[in-house]
């Protein structure tokens, strides 16, 4: 079987339990009880065992191994869960993080890192110190302190390690348990027991436990004390020989014994890897997965297949150029006089417009699809910054174009860091002012028309407009009259100012001057907007608004010395028009006024080079105002021709580096009309 | 026309289009060649150097068109009945070649191949695989993959940020 067709499908399959063991290890954090989570996340890493193990990733698979054995014995509560434990789970999944990674790009898998695994395994160490508390002389209940084993040899008694079994139905596992030590000690001496007996007392093992003794009776006689209790469903005796080793020093611990959940229990089949005869299996597999993960309101597992996102985007485009072409046909249609032709062509138009509400459906994915890897994101940076926060998310269900999505992974990673760092206040702090000493850092998405709404909030300090007036001066942005007159909207404006950072120290985090800029730029350069809103004290607010999708934006058609371009309308605010006797020259710079405010203009045609662009401008012109990061600015144009639909194609690799266009869009007739994107045309 | 990237031609065969930019002949291997057009209404493309001619529309594609004369910086002309686009893939990249005219395809032995004589002005110099001699004629062979290098595209791209103010 070649491997590398599977490659892929490995992939896309490890990242999904790469996220679960991330999810079930945060539930697991926020409450060290929570067996579901364990369940789950033993589940997630013996699937991605038996899935590592069939592509030959060695490193993965002993990872993963190592890891099981740690979660079976969390999952038997031989191993307590803490906080360490915790920050271990979370340091083997970001190793099996970067290990897929690896597989992605796809270079030679490096090996696990041994320190991580000799951890793991000290882990399972530590987790038989309750084991060895109980080997300790067992406090069972009104016995006398036992002896040690060697002690019971030497003094010439018989050892016997009974492995007993209660039913799995068993309600009442910690009253059977003691009721079997008990009938043991009539005639036997109680030596230790695995788990210990506070354990068993409290019921808090699966149903196997280990009780060692010393006793003058045979096997037979053991073995029947046990079973009158009932649902004791076995008792295995064994016994054992001195030896000059003491051989069950640490008891045999969970580790050495096999993961008590049969393999087959969890996983339906063999990995499954894509191939057509096992997708049923995957199927099921993925359902049980579902059950296990079970995120509250998880929908129940539909039918699905995978396609590679080229595919989509494929069709996207061909959908794109029936649009184009259906717009086409429209305009034949309708000055000819043929009823047959127009009736055929409204058909058609509402089979193309369902075609491609269609694909764009498919196209479009949760949000959920970025939102899910902020938890752990969340927590390890405010662990870093000493600091507390909840992070709590709304929305995850909105569903967004898939590249979209992608693109917009990358500015939210760098707002909500900069929430964390900059807006949510110490523990200390947050006190000191009377706020609960966990910040609330929320992010919600939402639908509005053709667009998605983001929004992130946090209860922190706020922008502190002071602090930003001060800076700006100090930086030369501001004349000492224009500083007197800041105020706090001028403070947001400033701080998405390319290179303007107030960050007083370097973190790893933000503070470098690529800051609220960047994030801006970018969104806005497929189409969407930031808006910041801040209350000192009380907290900040991101606003970031996306088309629903890249491939089909609405935009405004405009006419330039005879050409024709389309500008996206998430660029633009209005459009104004003016005679020629309304331009007016300010420092070197044409200007119109808008609404009393002075607005500087700039020539499209000159930008564009267009023929005639640099000459007078005919009678009467249209203003564009749009707004890019750091200046709100009118674009000349001689006319808006009307608002469209358009679908873009992107610019091929020969023209890819030239600034200023998004792209080119076909129009109706024919005709190539560039995309002008308007924060790097100007 | 079969654009599947394939081996040169063995047992000595070349099969070549052959055009001309002024009254010389040039060639291109054919496997590099998708189509042949008529000169169809291009739209302006800023902010590129002047051999970007514009952008064209073929069936719903969208790609460059180049003016192989001022490429090679050679006299202007005025496209008419004969001017033609041939339509290539360079890489990834395809594009449309403003060319005088387009000859004929033809095959000929690998015999009549030879590697670039001196001479040759240095404008075409550096695209140029070498000349076939056919009788009296000579034919340019072109190499179209180094029509455009990395320079090249940082160029383009450098123009288009030169526009800006």
């Amino acid at each position: 079987m070649d491997l590398n067709e599977y490659r892929d499908i490995f992939i896309s399959e490890a990242q999904e339990h790469l996220q679960q063991l991330n999810e079930g290890t945060l539930r697991l954090e926020k409450d060290h009880r929570d067996l579901e989570a364990v369940h789950s996340l033993f589940r997630a890493s013996h699937t991605l065992k038996g899935m590592a193990a069939t592509m030959g990733f060695d490193g993965i698979t002993e990872l993963t191994h190592q890891m099981e054995s740690v979660l079976d014995a969390i999952r038997s509560e031989s191993l307590p869960v803490t906080r360490p434990l915790i920050d271990l789970l979370f340091a083997c999944i970001d190793q099996l993080g970067n290990q897929i990674g690896q597989v992605a790009g796809g270079s030679q898998v490096p090996e696990i890192p041994a320190d991580l695994i000799v951890r793991l395994k000290r882990g399972m160490e530590s987790s038989q110190e309750p084991g060895e508390a109980a080997a300790e002389p067992v406090p069972a209940p009104g016995a006398a302190p036992g002896k040690s084993l060697e002690e019971a040899w030497s003094q010439g008694k018989r050892v016997f390690r009974l492995a007993l079994e209660v039913e799995k139905s068993c309600t009442f596992r910690g009253v059977r348990a003691v009721m079997a030590l008990r009938n043991l000690e009539k005639v036997a001496e109680i030596l230790k027991t695995e788990p210990g007996v506070s354990r068993l007392e409290a019921g808090s093992f699966d149903f196997r436990f280990d009780v060692w003794v010393a006793s003058q009776e045979g096997p037979e006689e053991l073995r029947r004390a046990c079973m009158k209790v009932m649902e004791i469903a076995d008792c295995g005796v064994e016994a054992l020989e001195a030896s000059p080793a003491p051989a069950p020093a640490g008891g045999p611990g969970p580790a050495s014994r096999e993961p008590v959940t049969p393999e087959d229990e969890i996983m339906p089949a063999p990995p499954a890897m894509g191939t057509p005869a096992a997708a049923p299996a995957k199927e099921e597999a993925a359902e049980l997965l579902d059950e296990g993960t079970s995120s509250p309101g998880a929908a129940p597992a539909k039918q699905s297949v995978r396609v590679h996102v080229d595919r989509l985007d494929a069709m996207m485009n061909l959908v794109g150029e029936l649009v184009t072409q259906k717009i086409r046909l429209g305009q034949i249609g309708k000055s000819s006089n043929l009823k047959e032709l127009k009736d055929s062509l409204s058909q058609l138009e509402r089979v193309v417009d369902e075609l491609q509400d269609e694909v764009m459906s498919v196209r479009m994915v949760p949000v959920d699809h970025i939102f899910n890897r902020f938890p752990r994101m969340v927590r390890d940076l405010a662990r870093d910054l000493g600091k507390e926060v909840e992070l709590r998310m709304e929305g995850k269900e909105i569903e967004c174009d898939r590249t979209l999505l992608e693109e917009v992974s990358e500015p939210l990673v760098h707002l909500l860091r900069n929430a964390l760092d900059h807006g949510i206040e110490s523990p200390a702090e947050r006190r000191a002012q009377g706020k609960p000493a966990a910040g609330l850092l929320r992010l919600m998405a939402s639908r509005e028309k053709n667009q998605v709404l983001i929004e992130i909030r946090d209860d922190g300090r706020g922008i502190d407009s002071e602090k930003v007036r001060q800076s700006a001066l100090a930086k030369g942005y501001l004349s000492q009259t224009e500083a007197s007159m800041f105020g706090e909207a001028d403070a947001v404006r400033f701080i998405l100012m390319p290179g303007f950072s107030t960050a007083e120290k370097v973190t790893s985090l933000s503070g470098r001057g690529v800051g609220l800029d960047v994030v801006k730029t970018k969104v806005e350069s497929f189409g969407g907007g930031l808006k910041i809103e801040s209350r000192k004290g009380q907290g900040t607010a991101f606003h970031l608004r996306l088309p629903l999708t890249l491939a089909i934006i609405q935009a405004l058609m405009v006419r330039v010395g005879g050409e024709i371009y389309a500008v996206p309308v998430a660029n633009t605010v209005e459009a104004v028009e003016y005679g020629p006797a309304d331009l007016r020259v300010m420092q070197n710079q044409e200007v119109v006024l808008l609404r009393e405010q002075v607005l500087p203009v700039l020539r499209l045609g000159a930008l564009l080079e267009t023929p005639g662009g640099q000459g007078p401008l005919p009678g009467t012109f249209t203003v564009l105002v749009a707004e890019t990061a750091d200046r709100r600015v009118g674009l000349m144009v001689d006319e808006v021709i009307g608002q469209q639909e358009i679908a873009i194609k992107n610019l091929g690799g020969l023209l890819k580096g030239v600034r200023g266009f998004g792209g080119v869009t076909v129009l109706g007739d024919g005709r190539i009309a560039l995309i002008l994107d308007i924060p790097s045309l100007i | 026309m079969d654009l599947t990237p394939q081996p040169a031609p063995p047992a000595g065969e070349l099969k070549l289009v052959v055009f001309k930019l002024l009254a010389e002949e040039f060639a291109a291997s054919i496997h590099q060649v998708r189509e042949v057009i008529r000169l169809p209404g291009l739209t302006r493309m800023p902010r590129t150097p002047a051999y970007v001619v514009g952008l064209m529309n073929l069936r719903g594609k969208v790609f460059p068109v180049i003016d192989l004369k001022r490429r090679f910086r050679m006299e202007a002309r005025a496209s008419d009945g004969r001017t033609r686009v041939m339509v290539v893939e360079v890489g990834e990249q395809a594009m449309g070649l403003v060319v005088d005219d387009v000859v004929e395809v033809l095959r000929t032995s690998r015999d009549h191949f030879e590697p670039p004589p001196a001479m040759i002005a240095e404008n075409t110099g550096l695209y140029l695989k070498g000349v076939v001699k056919l009788g009296e004629r000579l034919l340019l062979l072109l190499d179209l993959n180094r029509l455009f290098s990395a320079e090249e595209l940082a160029e383009i791209a450098r123009a288009g940020a030169e526009g800006k103010p």
